[in-house]
């Protein structure tokens, strides 16, 4: 690695002897460039030989440098057992003739995660928020209590199903599948099977 | 062949059927109805915008698609929303107690009453 990669740092540290600008005080990267030989996994590695005599900061970060590393391993083991979002779109994709799946906030109309393809899946996606808003606003409107469990579409050779999360109606599970291969009732059935699997 | 009060009429012989009604969706405007439903014009806008937001949908996603039906599940209610084969804009719209009612059954009849629906 290491000079190209230590270049950023030498910069950093040269950076508070260049000439003062009235207009502008230049910040002390000083203490960032300790902290980044710390970070640095390799910081200690080639350049203890190296830029030992030029750096002496490098020769503190080898004791300091397997701290964090090993700090991170836990935090990033996941302490919830249920799958991520990924897998459970995958798991959603198993339908017969699916296309695409995605889950979609729908008061945005953006996509938090999707998986599958054929479906230009960012415009459908707003399209079904639409039509989820529309619908949410009218039973709004009625003044009824009335909840959307899902909304089935049919179209000439699609199927899409939009099911809001029973957690959080505004986010919902977008299934689109091959009319001709997919059943509704299944693709519907796997919709509110993956609903407490659903972890945002 | 049948008129919009027969077909109507029809929908709302099936079990469980709260209200029936032919709806234009360029309008909102309900063109008949049967069943009683206080909330009848309120549903129907509703499905009205549900209705233009898929067509406006499939109008960005450059889709030759047509409508064949959406089947909306409520908490107590499923609603079937069916634009018509011979003219898109106007939909029926059949609403039935979710506890009484056969879905499959439903959307099949609706399905019928579209094809045999003259205007």
């Amino acid at each position: 690695m290491s000079v190209d990669s230590r270049s950023p740092i030498r910069s950093l540290r040269r950076s508070p002897k260049e000439p003062e600008r009235p207009d502008y005080s230049e910040p002390d990267f000083s203490s960032w460039a300790a902290r980044l030989d710390d970070y640095t996994p390799a910081a200690h590695a080639a350049p203890a030989t190296t830029a030992a005599a030029t750096t002496p900061a490098a020769v503190v970060a080898p004791v300091a440098v397997v701290a964090p590393v090993v700090e991170v391993a836990p935090t990033a083991q996941a302490l919830d057992d249920r799958p991520s979002l990924e897998e459970v779109l995958e798991k959603l994709l198993s339908f017969d003739g699916a296309l695409c799946v995605a889950v979609v906030d729908s008061e945005t109309g953006m996509i938090l995660g999707s998986a599958g393809s054929g479906v230009e899946i960012d415009l459908a996606a707003a399209g079904a928020s639409v039509i989820l808003r529309a619908r949410l606003a009218s039973t709004r409107a009625l003044g009824t209590n009335e909840k959307i469990d899902d909304v089935l579409i049919s179209l000439t050779s699609q199927v899409q199903i939009i099911h809001p999360l029973p957690s959080n109606p505004s986010i919902f599970t977008y299934l689109i599948g091959d009319k001709a291969k997919s059943s509704l009732a299944m693709a519907r059935y796997k919709a509110t099977e993956a609903d407490p699997l659903i972890r945002l | 062949m049948s008129n919009v009060t027969e077909s109507l009429e029809r929908l709302i012989e099936l079990a469980g059927a709260r209200s029936a009604a032919l709806v234009d969706s360029s309008s909102g405007m309900v063109l008949g109805h049967a069943g009683s439903d206080a909330g009848l014009e309120i549903a129907a806008a509703a499905n009205t915008e549900v209705v233009r937001a898929q067509l406006k949908s499939m109008v960005n996603l450059h889709s030759a698609d047509t409508i064949d039906d959406i089947l909306i599940t409520l908490s107590t209610q499923y609603d079937i929303v069916r634009p018509l084969a011979a003219n898109p804009s106007i939909f029926l719209y059949l609403a039935m107690d979710k506890n009484k009612s056969n879905m499959a059954l439903a959307r099949y009849k609706v399905a019928e009453c579209d094809a045999q629906l003259e205007l």
